[in-house]
């Protein structure tokens, strides 16, 4: 079965939660659960247990203890950002470009560029119309019906 | 030789990223309402009310670029120290409290002011003294255990006559070498980093220098990994209960 498909959870990866009540009510008014992870060993091990609809990254997360290993590997974009990784990982383990949403409070070209790479939409936090849009573009395309990227 | 930046450009990205994360949650509420996406009236009022304590939040936060200016500089410093009123403790610990009241709720976390009827009394700026107990529950709830207690504990120590106030509360702490460093402008701890990706750096810094300089008070942290307790001591030379003045002996 492809990756999401059924799923009705959306993976939320913030370290700020705090500030995120308006996304998850919005996720809930369509219809839609949603799991926190807070940093990234949180995140990558949340898309091992359970499949999400969709994936909301905010890329400025911290790396956390081993993971860090990770994001010093990947160079620094991933070392300034580690919500790359999880991306990344996301698409490797078979989420489609329009489940994996990536967001900054700063618009970083150097971020746009990696995220590029994997085809994700990359939305600049404080713009809620545009990830609102974004999140539901994502609802109305398919998931892949193939494991790897699309 | 190449321009050295106005402004530490590190400083300036968190605080641009902190003053950003609480206004785009208030502009995603709004919107929320605004477009129908929030239907029931209770809830309406329920997050019209989280806004307004997000907006509190970020003027604090604001308020403490504003500190930032008074305290480095020296006419500043000086005009604090020639403008000292009367400071009842326990009203400026409880109003402090009180700012960050819905958010320790999130957390499961409360503060406690564990003796609320002795009126120490110190010489000082009421306005500063909050703000250096804001940045300190603010911290306390951030870096804290959900479901903890944050304990605001003064006493009159008898061997020194000083007033010392300590904040205690359970989490992520700092390392025993990060003990001063945590007081210098824009340091974060290595552990406080693990929890959250940005932050100001600034909270520590402004408390330490409005203790020093505005009321020629002291303040020092210590944490236990064993209990996970931080604890942040507040030490002020001299105060008064009531009437009776103590002056302090160092």
């Amino acid at each position: 079965m492809s990756k999401g498909k059924t799923s009705k959870v959306a993976l939320l990866v913030d370290d700020e939660p705090e500030y995120l009540g308006w996304v998850t009510e919005f996720l809930e008014s369509l219809g839609l659960q949603f799991h926190l992870a807070r940093n990234l060993p949180e995140a990558l091990e949340a898309i091992e247990k359970t499949d999400y609809r969709l994936l909301l990254v905010d890329m400025n997360i911290p790396a956390g203890g081993a993971s860090s290993a990770l994001t010093r590997d990947r160079g620094p974009v991933a070392e300034k950002y580690p919500g790359i990784i999880v991306a990344i990982h996301a698409r490797s383990k078979g989420y489609g470009a329009h489940q994996v949403i990536a967001y900054t409070v700063h618009d970083d070209d150097a971020a746009d560029a990696e995220l590029a790479k994997l085809h994700c939409r990359y939305v600049l936090k404080a713009r809620p119309q545009v990830l609102k849009s974004v999140i539901r573009a994502s609802l109305e395309s398919q998931p892949p019906s193939k494991r790897g990227p699309t | 030789m190449a321009d050295q930046p106005l402004v530490d450009p590190l400083l300036l990205s968190n605080f641009i990223h902190q003053i950003i994360n609480p206004l785009s949650g208030v502009i995603g509420t709004l919107d929320n309402i605004i477009d129908g996406t929030i239907k029931e009236s209770a809830r309406r009022q329920q997050r019209l009310k989280a806004v307004r304590a997000q907006l509190v939040h970020w003027i604090e936060m604001v308020r403490n670029l504003a500190f930032l200016s008074q305290l480095t500089s020296d006419q500043g410093a000086v005009g604090l120290k020639e403008n000292a009123t009367e400071v009842n403790m326990p009203t400026v610990v409880i109003e402090a409290a009180q700012f960050f009241q819905e958010r320790a709720e999130q957390q499961k976390m409360h503060i406690d002011l564990t003796d609320k009827k002795t009126q120490f009394m110190v010489k000082g700026h009421p306005h500063l003294l909050r703000q250096v107990f804001m940045n300190l529950f603010e911290n306390a709830i951030k870096y804290g255990d959900a479901e903890t207690r944050i304990a605001v504990t003064p006493h009159a120590q008898k061997r020194t006559r000083n007033l010392i106030i300590e904040i205690t509360s359970i989490g992520c702490g700092f390392d025993p070498d990060e003990r001063e460093k945590i007081f210098e402008l824009a340091y974060r701890g290595a552990a406080a980093q693990q929890i959250t990706a940005s932050g100001t750096g600034l909270g520590l810094f402004i408390c330490k220098r409005i203790l020093e300089i505005a009321h020629n008070a002291t303040i020092e942290a210590e944490y236990s990994p064993t209990t996970r307790r931080t604890t942040f001591r507040i030490r002020f030379p001299n105060h008064w209960i009531g009437d009776a003045y103590v002056e302090g002996k160092n």
